[in-house]
């Protein structure tokens, strides 16, 4: 069969075409058996589907989801006050801890010995980095 | 109420307003997550799913589409994740259950009534061998009556493509109808 065949038969089977077009489509079925075969099968296999009984949920489905919503509800009300808790912790912690961190900086550079630290060094406390230091690295394992 | 006040009101808070939107799109929603999940617990989960997440949209949602469009996207984009989930976990096969399926009202004709259910069990169970893509496409265009260009828009696929796949669907469906009832 081929591809315009086949779109033939789809847009056939969707049933919209204006006039002419439904004419045309008449007029190839008539001189076609082979086609009119064809499309009166998938035809027939289409208004089968659409004859099937309507479907419903179990009878409650909008006790069940009006339900569900409140649920829904409840959780976020649980939710929504932790998180704002957390963040007033935050509002405190953070500003403290700022501060901590600025009281160890200047401790640091308080006591900073320039010929062998420099500022950085002091400033984040770590030991000053010398040849000695690096050739040292491996002593304990070796 | 109209949907357009109900959705004013829900969004102000009115739960009662947003019940009468899920009872009355609850149907709509049904026939897109039924359809394409089969009946149970995971259909029903999803169903619920797309009225929360509309719930949380309700802000954004400015009536462009149709309500029941609106949510029948939600629906369908929640049914094909769980499709992949479950294909992922491969704990599941997509087959539907005919025994879950609502039952036509009345039963003047037991006799026809059976052959019916008979009817709709052979279809569903074809529909559910379809690939996602193709059962998308039968069951927004064929049993919710959008129109080709909806389902494109809905599905995020060119016009020639949900043509394609519903023509392609509708051979697999009469294949495995032909191969069944021949057996």
């Amino acid at each position: 069969m081929t591809e315009h065949r086949d779109d033939r038969i789809a847009h056939a089977l969707t049933g919209e075409w204006d006039a002419d077009e439904a004419q045309a489509w008449a007029d190839e079925v008539a001189a076609d058996p082979a086609l009119a075969r064809e499309f009166e099968s998938l035809r027939s296999v289409a208004a089968r589907v659409g004859d099937l009984p309507e479907v419903a949920f179990d009878a409650g489905f909008a006790d069940r989801t009006m339900a569900r919503l409140e649920a829904e509800r409840a959780e976020a009300d649980r939710v929504v006050p932790l998180e704002a808790a957390l963040r007033r912790s935050f509002r405190w912690v953070a500003p403290l801890a700022a501060a901590a961190a600025g009281v160890l900086f200047l401790l640091n550079v308080g006591v900073l010995d320039r010929e062998t630290q420099s500022t950085w060094e002091a400033l984040t406390g770590l030991d000053p980095i010398t040849l000695e230091s690096v050739y040292s690295i491996g002593e304990g394992i070796l | 109420m109209d949907d357009g006040e109900c959705v004013e009101r829900a969004r102000a808070g009115d739960d009662r307003a947003f019940r009468t939107l899920v009872e009355r799109y609850s149907a709509t929603v049904a026939g897109v997550v039924i359809r394409m999940l089969g009946p149970g617990d995971e259909a029903d989960d999803v169903g619920q799913e797309t009225f929360i997440r509309f719930h949380r949209a309700l802000a954004e949602f400015r009536g462009d589409a149709a309500l029941g469009t609106y949510l029948t996207r939600i629906a369908m984009n929640l049914s094909l994740n769980a499709l992949k989930r479950r294909r992922r976990d491969e704990q599941r096969q997509a087959r539907l259950a005919p025994a879950a399926l609502e039952r036509l009202p009345g039963q003047a004709d037991p006799v026809g009534e059976v052959v019916r259910r008979e009817e709709a069990a052979r279809i569903d169970d074809a529909l559910a061998q379809l690939g996602p893509d193709q059962r998308a496409v039968v069951v927004l265009r064929l049993r919710q009556g959008h129109s080709t260009r909806e389902v494109a828009e809905i599905l995020g696929v060119p016009q020639g493509t949900v043509m394609s796949r519903l023509k392609r669907a509708l051979a697999k469906l009469r294949d495995l109808l032909e191969t069944e009832e021949s057996e």
